[in-house]
């Protein structure tokens, strides 16, 4: 009697289990493009021993739009748009790093009250994605959506003053080469006055509802740890880096559109894990509203926007700027052959950068571990295809 | 006292609404005059059914609303208001989509397997209510190993769980499915020796014993043992696949667990069932642990079975306010909380209902001085578990408190980093740790 | 009850059970088997119930249904793939025929032969009770030694489930002979052609 073929795989199956050491077969599973906890159309390939990840692999690419190709046909001034859909949940700070990158090149001086504006947008940026990326970790932990839309409550109210100053929410098109592209309307200050009143209030509640919760503890303590030194080799940056205990922040290491004047402090953890990254985001919200505060009490008259020729066309060079996005360090690289156009246009997408330690983190944990591990280092996908 | 007690015996025409079943007793006894005797048994038993099910598909249909609205303003949202007034008409709309739309089958399930799960979880569902009793003498078959067959009923519905998470012929499913039978069958054991902590003191296996039994007393058993109570419930939540336990259907983790691949209605019946369960569920807590159809001799004025849907909401709504702000719990943590917690404490009061039926039973104690005692024992014993739990089991991460700290002006790598943890002030946030 | 619901109800269940039993038999598919066990075990349940016997039939659901066929259907998955199926090959099958016949006649010769008159006395209440006090005053013994049997076997799974790698090795080789011996192609050439090689111009 013959065994069928499929018998004959099955048993060939069973003996490589049964050779290869431990007697179980490993499971692969695909988590996304298509997944509910991927954020977006990212892949991750993770191969299972039972519910123990084994390996995880990253396969990225399937929200490319080709922006760096596309950014080299169109002047400096028209690509600003293609940085808001860069990273979608933070498109001021995007605006910003692009437009620091193009006053270099073009040797601009931006007026205070610019400067200070764009401080402005990009706290209120980093308190929305913030947010944002808090809410969804408490989700991929399995709260049933109350911390998110808890959370999106200020969101929203972030993006209303958005939409009040320049008409959009998500995508901005705010900033400008020398400034920015509006000067504050004036129902902007009452507003952000009210927003900054309610914020502590706000924030006490969600301290006392998820920083003391056990199951939280359990679910984000110890899991996807990361040292400083391999954090630092891996060169993560943002509150994935500084959960690690590393005190690198851009705002101070590097300041930029006069954050050097402000008052803030950086938060850093101490263990590397899940819950410290929440934490972090947390603590870097309240100094956020800090430096809001003093924003708004020093914001100096004058001109939002220094004058520009419609098309500049910057002598032949190079320049980086960088700023601390909400997800980390965000540098944009142009160089100029002369003409109108750019002669590349490069990001530097933290998102992409902190997501390549996910497999360290990850291995040795859960399939559940590695959710929350990927929820905690907060990727926008936007941002990693590009 | 003693008039109200004429008057529930005077009255118990078929009129009297406080108690459904006399119109059903009438029903029977007008069919033994004429007809033979399996006639009278089917027809009474046809009818409970459907007076069982007429309960329930609007109920259900109610309780959707209702916990989309309750989770909704949970979370600072209006919920559903759009379909008729106030929303109430959402379910019916969602119903109607749900049949309307296309039914897929992966095309390498197992057919049979997989066609018959959504049909065939709904008979464990719809058995269980048979013998809860909604009164005196109001239960559709009132068993006297009714504690022995809600269980038995109610871990039949693993196997369907298991049936559809393995047809589907899908990893997400059959993980699912693994998870939904492992943790089926490790609750069960917490939730049996919670309910033989009952059986014992009580000494009856019937549930409508067990209700008398606190109805006899004056005391609801959650008082007596309290412990117990919550190891029902969250094991009940654990069978239910409710946050913070619903690791077999974790959306985040893995997108639907055994039902990922139904599709239109056949998802919807799952989902009809796990609510009509959520439902069930809260009915048996309120009739074990909280007096069922009883209430201080309220049960007099009112009918019980308004008592006992009063109960159960309230415990429902216990069940969606837990689903509204809890996490999730790992699998490996939800099997060892079971396994280290669950169980060694249910077990404990099995032992302590023994000793007391005992005392109560052998020795002759007068229950109206030893039923207070013995209930602030327990409570006592019950807070002293929890506390010795909480500070032997806890898991080695979360023994060390989190700690946030401010970085100054130390700004830099790995160096930066060692002076700002080697401070001596107190950090800025600490939580967590013993 | 009458006559007749009574006997609709027994040919009906009768019917299910036996009819389950011989799927289980017939089934290529273990997980199948498993389904039609169900079956016939929640037949037998009702078969009980149709003796007013309640605390056996609820118990035959909880322990049958609940537990053990879960318990087959876990041990089932955690095999690999290559024995879950009914076998094509057993060379036992004609010698276990016999045997199973046998003692089917057994057992059917002493259920005709036994006097069952006792039980037709009328229902018994309070089942639980009275088989709880017969298991601990008069059974006693018999008792405790199948809860040390249980105990045994318990610990006996155990040590069976910690297979060491040197069984592995050997029931892998054990394997890999009965692969050598069938005469069939090896499939691995047939359904997993090597991949085309197109060098580097993918990259």
């Amino acid at each position: 009697m013959t065994m069928s073929d499929d018998t004959r795989l099955a048993m060939q199956g069973t003996i490589e289990a049964l050779t290869s050491g431990d007697g179980s077969e490993p499971v692969v599973v695909n988590l996304g493009p298509q997944h509910p906890s991927t954020h977006g159309v990212f892949r991750l390939k993770v191969t299972l021993d039972g519910e123990i990840v084994q390996d995880a692999e990253m396969r990225i690419g399937y929200l490319h739009r080709s922006m760096e190709k596309l950014a080299e046909e169109r002047t400096y001034t028209q690509n600003i748009p293609f940085t808001d859909r860069i990273d979608y949940l933070a498109a001021m700070s995007n605006n910003l790093a692009y437009c620091l990158a193009a006053e270099e090149l073009l040797g601009v001086e931006v007026p205070p009250r610019a400067n200070a504006i764009r401080v402005m947008f990009a706290e209120l940026q980093r308190v929305a994605s913030h947010a944002m990326a808090n809410g969804t970790f408490i989700n991929d932990c399995g709260a049933w959506h109350t911390p998110l839309f808890h959370m999106f409550r200020d969101r929203e109210r972030v993006l209303d003053m958005f939409e009040m100053t320049c008409g959009a929410r998500l995508t901005t098109n705010y900033m400008r080469i020398g400034g920015v592209a509006f000067d504050l309307p004036d129902e902007l200050l009452p507003t952000l006055e009210q927003f900054l009143a309610d914020m502590p209030e706000n924030i006490a509640n969600y301290e006392a509802l998820l920083l003391e919760n056990e199951i939280l503890h359990a679910r984000a303590r110890g899991v996807g740890v990361i040292s400083p030194e391999m954090a630092i080799n891996s060169s993560l940056s943002g509150p994935v880096l500084r959960a690690t205990g590393v005190p690198w922040d851009l705002r101070k290491a590097n300041p930029y559109c006069g954050y050097e004047s402000y008052e803030f402090d950086v938060p850093v953890g101490e263990q590397g894990d899940c819950f410290d990254r929440f934490l972090v985001r947390m603590a870097e919200v309240k100094e956020s509203l800090r430096i809001l505060r003093q924003v708004v009490d020093t914001l100096p008259d004058g001109p939002y926007l220094a004058d520009l020729p419609l098309h500049a066309r910057p002598e032949p060079g190079e320049s980086y700027a960088r700023v601390e996005s909400p997800r980390g360090e965000l540098g944009f690289y142009l160089v100029s052959d002369g003409g109108p156009a750019p002669y590349r246009f490069h990001c530097r997408p933290p998102s992409l950068i902190n997501l390549s330690a996910l497999k360290e983190m990850s291995i040795g944990g859960t399939l559940a571990d590695a959710i929350v591990t990927l929820g905690s280092i907060d990727i926008v996908v936007g941002e990693i295809d590009r | 006292m003693t008039d109200l007690a004429g008057i529930g015996s005077v009255l118990g025409a078929w009129y009297d609404f406080r108690d459904l079943n006399n119109l059903q007793r009438l029903i029977t006894e007008w069919i033994a005059d004429w007809g033979p005797d399996w006639l009278a048994s089917i027809i009474t038993g046809v009818l409970g059914a459907l007076g069982i099910l007429g309960v329930i598909g609007p109920t259900l249909l109610i309780l959707i609303w209702v916990e989309r609205k309750v989770i909704a303003r949970f979370q600072q949202r209006y919920g559903p208001n759009r379909v008729g007034p106030k929303g109430l008409l959402q379910p019916v709309a969602d119903a109607v989509k749900l049949i309307l739309k296309e039914q897929l089958a992966p095309r390498a399930a197992d057919k049979l397997i997989f066609f018959l799960p959504p049909v065939l979880v709904f008979i464990p569902g719809i058995l269980i209510w048979g013998v809860l009793p909604f009164g005196p003498r109001m239960s559709v078959a009132d068993l006297n190993v009714g504690v022995l067959f809600l269980l038995a009923v109610s871990g039949t519905a693993v196997l369907v769980l298991f049936m559809a998470g393995w047809a589907s012929n899908n990893k997400y499913a059959l993980f699912g499915a693994m998870r939904a039978v492992a943790m089926s069958i490790s609750y069960e054991v917490p939730m049996v020796l919670a309910l033989l902590t009952l059986v014992v003191f009580s000494g009856t296996m019937s549930i409508n014993g067990i209700v008398q039994w606190q109805q006899q007393e004056d005391v609801i058993f959650i008082l007596l043992f309290p412990l117990s109570a919550i190891a029902f419930f969250f094991a009940a939540s654990a069978e239910l696949n409710r946050t913070p336990a619903d690791i077999s259907e974790a959306e985040s983790e893995i997108v639907a667990g055994y039902h990922t691949e139904y599709s239109g209605m056949r998802f919807g019946l799952f989902y009809a069932v796990e609510l009509g369960n959520t439902l069930v569920v809260s009915a048996f807590i309120a009739t074990f642990f909280l007096g069922g159809w009883w209430l201080w001799g309220l049960d007099q004025w009112v009918p019980s079975w308004v008592i006992l849907l009063a109960k159960t909401g309230a415990v429902y709504f216990l069940l969606i306010w837990t689903r509204g702000t809890l996490p999730r719990l790992r699998v490996d943590q939800l099997m060892g909380f079971c396994w280290k917690a669950l169980v060694p404490a249910t077990l404990l009061f099995v032992v302590v209902a023994f000793v007391e039926r005992t005392l109560l039973i052998s020795e002759g104690w007068d229950t109206t001085v030893a039923l207070p005692i013995m209930a602030v024992f327990n409570i006592a014993l019950s807070l002293g578990a929890v506390m010795l739990f909480a500070r032997v089991a806890r898991p080695a991460p979360l023994r060390r408190p989190a700690r946030i700290r401010m970085a100054g002006s130390d700004i830099g790598g790995l160096n930066a980093a060692r002076e700002v943890a080697a401070r001596r002030e107190e950090p800025q946030l600490q939580v967590g740790g013993d | 009850m009458s006559d007749f619901g009574f006997h609709l109800a027994f040919w009906s269940l009768a019917a299910m059970t036996i009819g389950g039993a011989s799927m289980i038999v017939v089934s290529r598919n273990l997980i199948h088997a498993v389904i039609w066990l169900v079956l016939s075990m929640l037949g037998i349940a009702g078969l009980y119930l149709t003796l007013s016997a309640e605390f056996i039939a609820v118990v035959q659901v909880l322990i049958y249904v609940g537990a053990i066929s879960v318990l087959m259907l876990f041990a089932i998955m955690l095999t690999p793939r290559a024995e879950r199926d009914n076998s094509q090959h057993i060379k036992t099958a004609g010698p276990a025929g016999v045997v199973v016949i046998m003692v089917m006649i057994a057992t059917m010769w002493v259920a005709i032969d036994t006097d069952w008159g006792a039980v037709r006395e009328a229902a018994l209440t309070e089942q639980a009770r009275l088989i709880g006090e017969s298991l601990i005053k008069h059974y006693i013994l018999p008792f405790e030694i199948g809860a040390v049997l249980l105990t045994a076997a318990l610990v006996g799974a155990i040590a069976l489930a910690r297979q060491d790698d040197e069984d592995a090795a050997v029931h892998a080789a054990s394997l890999q002979a009965e692969l050598d011996d069938d005469g069939s192609v090896d499939p691995v050439d047939v359904v997993d052609p090597p991949l085309p090689t197109d060098g580097e111009a993918s990259t």
